[in-house]
């Protein structure tokens, strides 16, 4: 598959490996203000940051401690849904 | 109490904004969910010598097997259950929410505290009893942590931020 172009959301490979590539081939790379950057740098940053953790957790302490860490994570995901903002009723 | 249950019961059948509507809240879960995958892969591969969300890597070590190269490296038979189980989770989680309102909030929240109850357990398998690179423990560990990664993928991908999928490669 192949993308449209860095710009576009709809045609854009669900991969950490295309998010790597749309990051730096984005036109829009040095501009201040680009949110489709910010969040794949974001994504990108995370997914790597949460491996370090987990493979550092499980080194020194186990690997249940670090299901847990992650456990505990996702439960804090599940009760940050109940305050995201709805669509508008003509939305719906 | 009973005009705030019935509150209560609007708010959850709200369809909740997606991500090119809401930037902060969507962002920020998401995120902390790609997180999450990341300590969950950094731990499944040494335990289980296979990926429990990375089915690029799983689809590779699957080749490798075919060809019989370098099958002390992976464990085949937790591959091939990661894989099918992701897959089967992503069709039946998917669908399910296609067919319920896949951004209804109650469905969110629903669906992400299955996927985090089964890593829970999960990770109450692995603190009760040894872990074990092969055997029917890992198989049941695998199939929670892979059908967790599965309701995950499907319960984020309608929330429209391609750019944040919250797995590494799907």
């Amino acid at each position: 598959m192949v993308l449209e172009s860095a710009d576009s959301d709809r045609y854009e490979q669900a991969m950490a490996t295309a998010a790597w590539v749309d990051l730096l081939v984005d036109p829009r790379f040095t501009k201040l203000k680009n949110h489709q950057r910010n969040r794949r740098f974001l994504f990108l940053a995370m997914l790597t940051l949460g491996s370090f953790v987990g493979a550092f957790t499980r080194a020194k302490v186990n690997s249940p401690l670090a299901l847990l860490l992650c456990s505990i994570l996702k439960l804090v995901v599940t009760g940050l849904f109940f305050l995201n903002p709805a669509t508008t009723d003509i939305c719906k | 109490m009973g005009a705030r249950l019935s509150t209560l019961k609007e708010h959850l059948q709200d369809s909740v904004q997606d991500g090119e509507e809401e930037r902060f809240f969507v962002d920020i879960e998401l995120l902390v969910l790609s997180f999450a995958t990341g300590i969950q892969d950094a731990i499944s591969y040494p335990d289980y010598h296979c990926f429990a969300s990375n089915q690029t890597g799983n689809t590779v070590l699957l080749a490798l097997a075919a060809a019989d190269v370098g099958t002390d490296l992976f464990n085949t038979a937790n591959t091939c259950l990661s894989l099918g189980v992701f897959l089967g989770g992503c069709f039946i989680m998917g669908q399910i929410g296609n067919t319920l309102g896949a951004r209804k909030r109650w469905w969110l929240i629903l669906t992400n505290l299955f996927s985090t109850a089964l890593m829970f357990v999960a990770a109450g398998l692995q603190y009760a009893l040894p872990v074990l690179v092969s055997g029917p423990r890992a198989l049941g560990v695998i199939t929670l942590l892979a059908f967790s990664s599965a309701a995950q993928v499907a319960m984020a991908r309608p929330l429209n931020v391609p750019q944040i999928t919250t797995v590494s490669r799907i």
